[in-house]
Protein backbone atom coordinates (compact mmCIF):
# COMPACT_ATOMS: atom_id res chain seq x y z
CA UNK A 1 0.00 0.00 0.00
CA UNK A 2 1.36 3.39 -0.60
CA UNK A 3 2.50 5.20 2.04
CA UNK A 4 0.86 8.46 0.52
CA UNK A 5 -3.03 6.95 0.81
CA UNK A 6 -1.57 6.20 4.71
CA UNK A 7 -0.86 9.24 5.23
CA UNK A 8 -3.58 10.96 3.39
CA UNK A 9 -5.98 8.69 5.30
CA UNK A 10 -4.64 9.99 8.46
CA UNK A 11 -5.23 13.75 7.51
CA UNK A 12 -9.42 12.67 7.17
CA UNK A 13 -11.75 12.89 9.37
CA UNK A 14 -12.59 9.10 11.34
CA UNK A 15 -15.95 10.04 12.04
CA UNK A 16 -16.59 10.47 8.31
CA UNK A 17 -14.29 7.45 7.21
CA UNK A 18 -15.98 5.01 9.92
CA UNK A 19 -19.58 6.44 8.40
CA UNK A 20 -19.00 5.23 4.80
CA UNK A 21 -15.92 2.78 5.54
CA UNK A 22 -13.63 4.15 3.44
CA UNK A 23 -10.00 2.42 3.64
CA UNK A 24 -6.47 2.61 2.13
CA UNK A 25 -7.64 0.94 -0.99
CA UNK A 26 -10.62 3.05 -1.60
CA UNK A 27 -8.26 6.42 -0.84
CA UNK A 28 -6.23 4.21 -3.83
CA UNK A 29 -9.28 3.58 -6.38
CA UNK A 30 -10.47 6.73 -5.72
CA UNK A 31 -7.32 8.20 -7.26
CA UNK A 32 -7.33 5.71 -10.10
CA UNK A 33 -10.91 6.58 -10.98
CA UNK A 34 -10.55 10.45 -11.33
CA UNK A 35 -7.11 9.75 -13.43
CA UNK A 36 -9.20 8.14 -15.38
CA UNK A 37 -12.46 10.41 -15.89
CA UNK A 38 -10.16 13.57 -15.54
CA UNK A 39 -7.23 11.99 -17.44
CA UNK A 40 -4.86 14.57 -19.68
CA UNK A 41 -6.68 17.77 -18.16
CA UNK A 42 -4.42 20.66 -18.39
CA UNK A 43 -5.55 21.93 -14.80
CA UNK A 44 -5.46 20.17 -11.44
CA UNK A 45 -7.66 17.18 -10.79
CA UNK A 46 -10.20 16.79 -7.89
CA UNK A 47 -7.73 14.21 -6.23
CA UNK A 48 -4.99 16.98 -5.89
CA UNK A 49 -8.34 19.06 -4.58
CA UNK A 50 -8.82 16.23 -1.89
CA UNK A 51 -5.02 16.13 -1.29
CA UNK A 52 -4.58 19.43 -0.89
CA UNK A 53 -7.79 19.90 1.86
CA UNK A 54 -7.73 16.72 4.08
CA UNK A 55 -9.30 17.21 7.02
CA UNK A 56 -13.74 16.95 7.08
CA UNK A 57 -13.89 19.00 3.37
CA UNK A 58 -11.14 16.40 2.08
CA UNK A 59 -13.49 13.73 3.59
CA UNK A 60 -16.40 15.24 1.52
CA UNK A 61 -15.34 14.66 -1.72
CA UNK A 62 -13.66 11.16 -0.95
CA UNK A 63 -17.36 10.29 0.10
CA UNK A 64 -18.73 11.77 -3.08
CA UNK A 65 -16.11 9.62 -5.27
CA UNK A 66 -16.83 6.13 -3.42
CA UNK A 67 -20.21 6.35 -3.23
CA UNK A 68 -20.31 7.01 -6.76
CA UNK A 69 -17.89 4.61 -7.68
CA UNK A 70 -19.38 2.22 -5.41
CA UNK A 71 -22.49 2.34 -7.08
CA UNK A 72 -21.41 1.99 -10.81
CA UNK A 73 -19.72 -0.97 -9.44
CA UNK A 74 -22.84 -2.13 -7.91
CA UNK A 75 -24.33 -2.21 -11.12
CA UNK A 76 -20.84 -3.78 -12.50
CA UNK A 77 -19.73 -1.31 -14.72
CA UNK A 78 -16.38 -1.60 -14.08
CA UNK A 79 -15.40 1.99 -13.82
CA UNK A 80 -11.63 1.50 -13.10
CA UNK A 81 -11.64 -0.61 -16.42
CA UNK A 82 -13.22 1.71 -18.58
CA UNK A 83 -11.89 4.50 -21.32
CA UNK A 84 -12.01 8.09 -20.11
CA UNK A 85 -15.16 8.56 -23.09
CA UNK A 86 -16.75 5.62 -22.03
CA UNK A 87 -17.64 6.77 -18.66
CA UNK A 88 -18.20 10.05 -19.97
CA UNK A 89 -21.69 7.93 -21.58
CA UNK A 90 -21.81 5.52 -18.72
CA UNK A 91 -21.97 8.42 -16.10
CA UNK A 92 -24.92 10.16 -17.95
CA UNK A 93 -26.69 7.37 -18.71
CA UNK A 94 -26.42 6.49 -14.65
CA UNK A 95 -26.57 10.30 -13.73
CA UNK A 96 -28.56 8.79 -10.39
CA UNK A 97 -25.13 7.62 -8.73
CA UNK A 98 -23.93 11.04 -9.31
CA UNK A 99 -27.33 12.39 -7.31
CA UNK A 100 -26.96 10.21 -4.76
CA UNK A 101 -22.81 11.00 -4.20
CA UNK A 102 -23.98 15.03 -4.07
CA UNK A 103 -26.93 13.80 -1.39
CA UNK A 104 -24.27 11.89 0.84
CA UNK A 105 -21.29 14.62 0.38
CA UNK A 106 -23.79 17.02 1.68
CA UNK A 107 -25.79 14.86 4.66
CA UNK A 108 -21.82 14.32 5.64
CA UNK A 109 -21.18 18.22 5.40
CA UNK A 110 -24.36 18.54 7.42
CA UNK A 111 -23.43 16.50 9.99
CA UNK A 112 -19.81 17.62 10.27
CA UNK A 113 -20.64 21.31 10.43
CA UNK A 114 -23.13 20.58 13.06
CA UNK A 115 -20.54 18.61 15.17
CA UNK A 116 -17.68 20.89 15.07
CA UNK A 117 -19.31 24.47 14.71
CA UNK A 118 -22.80 23.73 15.67
CA UNK A 119 -24.87 25.34 12.79
CA UNK A 120 -27.25 23.22 11.16
CA UNK A 121 -28.33 23.62 7.27
CA UNK A 122 -30.87 22.07 5.36
CA UNK A 123 -28.73 19.71 2.39
CA UNK A 124 -30.26 21.58 -0.31
CA UNK A 125 -28.89 24.97 1.03
CA UNK A 126 -24.86 23.00 1.46
CA UNK A 127 -25.78 21.80 -2.12
CA UNK A 128 -26.03 25.56 -3.55
CA UNK A 129 -23.55 27.04 -1.10
CA UNK A 130 -20.70 24.57 -2.20
CA UNK A 131 -20.77 24.99 -6.15
CA UNK A 132 -20.69 27.50 -8.58
CA UNK A 133 -22.91 25.92 -10.93
CA UNK A 134 -26.63 25.20 -10.33
CA UNK A 135 -26.67 21.93 -12.13
CA UNK A 136 -25.90 19.67 -9.39
CA UNK A 137 -28.56 21.69 -6.78
CA UNK A 138 -31.25 21.04 -9.79
CA UNK A 139 -30.68 17.63 -10.38
CA UNK A 140 -30.52 16.90 -6.79
CA UNK A 141 -34.10 18.77 -6.40
CA UNK A 142 -35.56 16.96 -9.37
CA UNK A 143 -34.30 13.50 -8.19
CA UNK A 144 -36.34 10.62 -6.08
CA UNK A 145 -34.21 11.44 -2.95
CA UNK A 146 -37.25 13.05 -1.57
CA UNK A 147 -38.61 16.58 -0.93
CA UNK A 148 -35.63 18.93 0.12
CA UNK A 149 -35.92 23.27 1.40
CA UNK A 150 -33.82 25.47 -0.06
CA UNK A 151 -33.23 28.52 2.08
CA UNK A 152 -32.16 31.04 0.52
CA UNK A 153 -31.18 33.53 3.24
CA UNK A 154 -29.02 30.99 4.30
CA UNK A 155 -26.94 30.25 1.50
CA UNK A 156 -24.20 33.04 1.61
CA UNK A 157 -24.18 32.02 5.59
CA UNK A 158 -23.32 28.84 4.67
CA UNK A 159 -21.26 29.36 1.59
CA UNK A 160 -18.88 31.16 4.41
CA UNK A 161 -19.02 27.91 7.18
CA UNK A 162 -18.23 26.18 4.30
CA UNK A 163 -15.00 28.06 3.81
CA UNK A 164 -14.33 28.01 7.18
CA UNK A 165 -14.45 23.76 7.23
CA UNK A 166 -11.63 23.81 4.47
CA UNK A 167 -9.22 25.40 6.87
CA UNK A 168 -10.27 22.69 9.48
CA UNK A 169 -7.36 20.09 9.44
CA UNK A 170 -8.06 18.26 12.25
CA UNK A 171 -11.39 17.20 13.97
CA UNK B 1 -25.21 33.28 -30.32
CA UNK B 2 -21.25 31.91 -30.26
CA UNK B 3 -19.88 28.67 -29.30
CA UNK B 4 -16.76 27.15 -28.56
CA UNK B 5 -16.43 23.35 -28.22
CA UNK B 6 -13.83 22.04 -26.18
CA UNK B 7 -12.19 18.38 -26.98
CA UNK B 8 -10.48 16.39 -25.25
CA UNK B 9 -7.97 13.29 -27.15
CA UNK B 10 -8.27 9.52 -26.63
CA UNK B 11 -5.83 7.05 -25.61
CA UNK B 12 -6.07 6.24 -29.52
CA UNK B 13 -5.33 9.84 -30.28
CA UNK B 14 -8.54 10.72 -31.62
CA UNK B 15 -10.47 13.82 -30.64
CA UNK B 16 -13.91 13.98 -29.18
CA UNK B 17 -15.94 16.75 -28.14
CA UNK B 18 -16.21 16.69 -24.24
CA UNK B 19 -17.28 20.61 -22.94
CA UNK B 20 -18.56 23.79 -24.66
CA UNK B 21 -18.89 27.62 -23.95
CA UNK B 22 -21.40 29.85 -25.31
CA UNK B 23 -22.30 33.01 -25.12
CA UNK B 24 -25.05 35.31 -25.46
CA UNK B 25 -24.25 39.00 -26.67
CA UNK B 26 -23.43 40.54 -23.57
CA UNK B 27 -24.32 37.96 -21.30
CA UNK B 28 -21.71 36.00 -19.48
CA UNK B 29 -19.97 32.96 -20.73
CA UNK B 30 -21.36 29.68 -19.78
CA UNK B 31 -18.90 26.57 -19.45
CA UNK B 32 -21.30 23.40 -20.06
CA UNK B 33 -19.40 19.99 -19.18
CA UNK B 34 -20.11 16.51 -18.72
CA UNK B 35 -20.01 14.47 -15.04
CA UNK B 36 -16.27 13.65 -15.98
CA UNK B 37 -15.17 17.09 -15.07
CA UNK B 38 -17.25 16.97 -11.73
CA UNK B 39 -15.83 19.30 -9.00
CA UNK B 40 -12.97 20.34 -11.79
CA UNK B 41 -15.82 21.71 -14.14
CA UNK B 42 -17.30 23.51 -11.39
CA UNK B 43 -14.42 25.54 -9.90
CA UNK B 44 -13.81 26.66 -14.07
CA UNK B 45 -17.67 27.64 -14.25
CA UNK B 46 -17.11 30.08 -11.41
CA UNK B 47 -13.93 31.18 -12.62
CA UNK B 48 -14.96 32.04 -16.41
CA UNK B 49 -18.09 33.91 -14.54
CA UNK B 50 -15.67 35.63 -11.89
CA UNK B 51 -13.52 36.57 -14.04
CA UNK B 52 -15.22 38.04 -16.93
CA UNK B 53 -13.57 36.12 -19.15
CA UNK B 54 -14.51 36.23 -22.60
CA UNK B 55 -15.45 33.48 -25.49
CA UNK B 56 -11.99 34.15 -27.08
CA UNK B 57 -9.85 34.32 -24.08
CA UNK B 58 -11.10 31.13 -22.43
CA UNK B 59 -7.74 29.51 -22.80
CA UNK B 60 -6.42 31.54 -19.65
CA UNK B 61 -8.51 29.44 -17.84
CA UNK B 62 -9.13 26.01 -19.39
CA UNK B 63 -5.46 26.31 -21.44
CA UNK B 64 -4.64 23.79 -24.06
CA UNK B 65 -2.96 20.98 -24.14
CA UNK B 66 -1.85 17.93 -26.24
CA UNK B 67 -4.19 16.13 -25.57
CA UNK B 68 -7.10 18.87 -24.92
CA UNK B 69 -7.88 22.06 -27.73
CA UNK B 70 -10.34 24.42 -28.57
CA UNK B 71 -11.91 24.70 -31.51
CA UNK B 72 -12.95 28.13 -33.51
CA UNK B 73 -15.42 30.43 -32.09
CA UNK B 74 -18.99 29.15 -34.18
CA UNK B 75 -21.49 32.08 -34.64
CA UNK B 76 -25.50 30.29 -34.48
CA UNK B 77 -28.03 31.80 -35.81
CA UNK B 78 -31.04 33.02 -32.68
CA UNK B 79 -33.57 30.68 -34.16
CA UNK B 80 -31.34 27.51 -33.85
CA UNK B 81 -29.21 28.39 -31.13
CA UNK B 82 -31.34 26.29 -28.63
CA UNK B 83 -31.46 22.97 -30.45
CA UNK B 84 -27.91 23.70 -31.37
CA UNK B 85 -27.22 23.71 -27.61
CA UNK B 86 -29.48 20.71 -26.99
CA UNK B 87 -27.63 18.71 -29.87
CA UNK B 88 -24.51 19.73 -28.30
CA UNK B 89 -25.58 18.23 -24.61
CA UNK B 90 -26.34 15.00 -26.16
CA UNK B 91 -22.51 14.77 -28.30
CA UNK B 92 -21.13 15.81 -24.83
CA UNK B 93 -23.30 13.70 -22.16
CA UNK B 94 -24.00 16.77 -20.65
CA UNK B 95 -26.98 16.40 -18.20
CA UNK B 96 -29.69 18.76 -18.44
CA UNK B 97 -31.71 19.04 -15.49
CA UNK B 98 -35.71 18.78 -16.10
CA UNK B 99 -38.23 21.50 -14.25
CA UNK B 100 -38.20 20.74 -11.07
CA UNK B 101 -41.85 20.72 -9.78
CA UNK B 102 -41.45 19.43 -6.58
CA UNK B 103 -38.63 21.90 -5.14
CA UNK B 104 -39.78 24.85 -2.50
CA UNK B 105 -37.18 27.51 -2.36
CA UNK B 106 -37.44 29.93 1.02
CA UNK B 107 -37.34 33.22 0.11
CA UNK B 108 -37.53 33.98 3.90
Amino acid sequence: MAKRHRELLARLDPVGLNRYQITEVDLQTIEKYLKIIQARLTIDSTWQELVQYGGPYGTSIAIHEIVEIRLLRNRRLRPLKQRTSTLQRLLAQHIDAHVIATYEEHIYLQEVIHRIFNKTFQVATLIKANRNNTTDLQLFLESDLGVYILKENRVEYARQTIRALKGVIKT
Amino acid sequence: MKVRKLQRRDEDGVWYDDAYAFSNGKELVTFCYNLTWGRVGDHLYGQIREQNIGLSEIEKVIPEGEHLRWLAIEEIKEEKAESHLERLDEICYIPKPRFIGRSFALAA
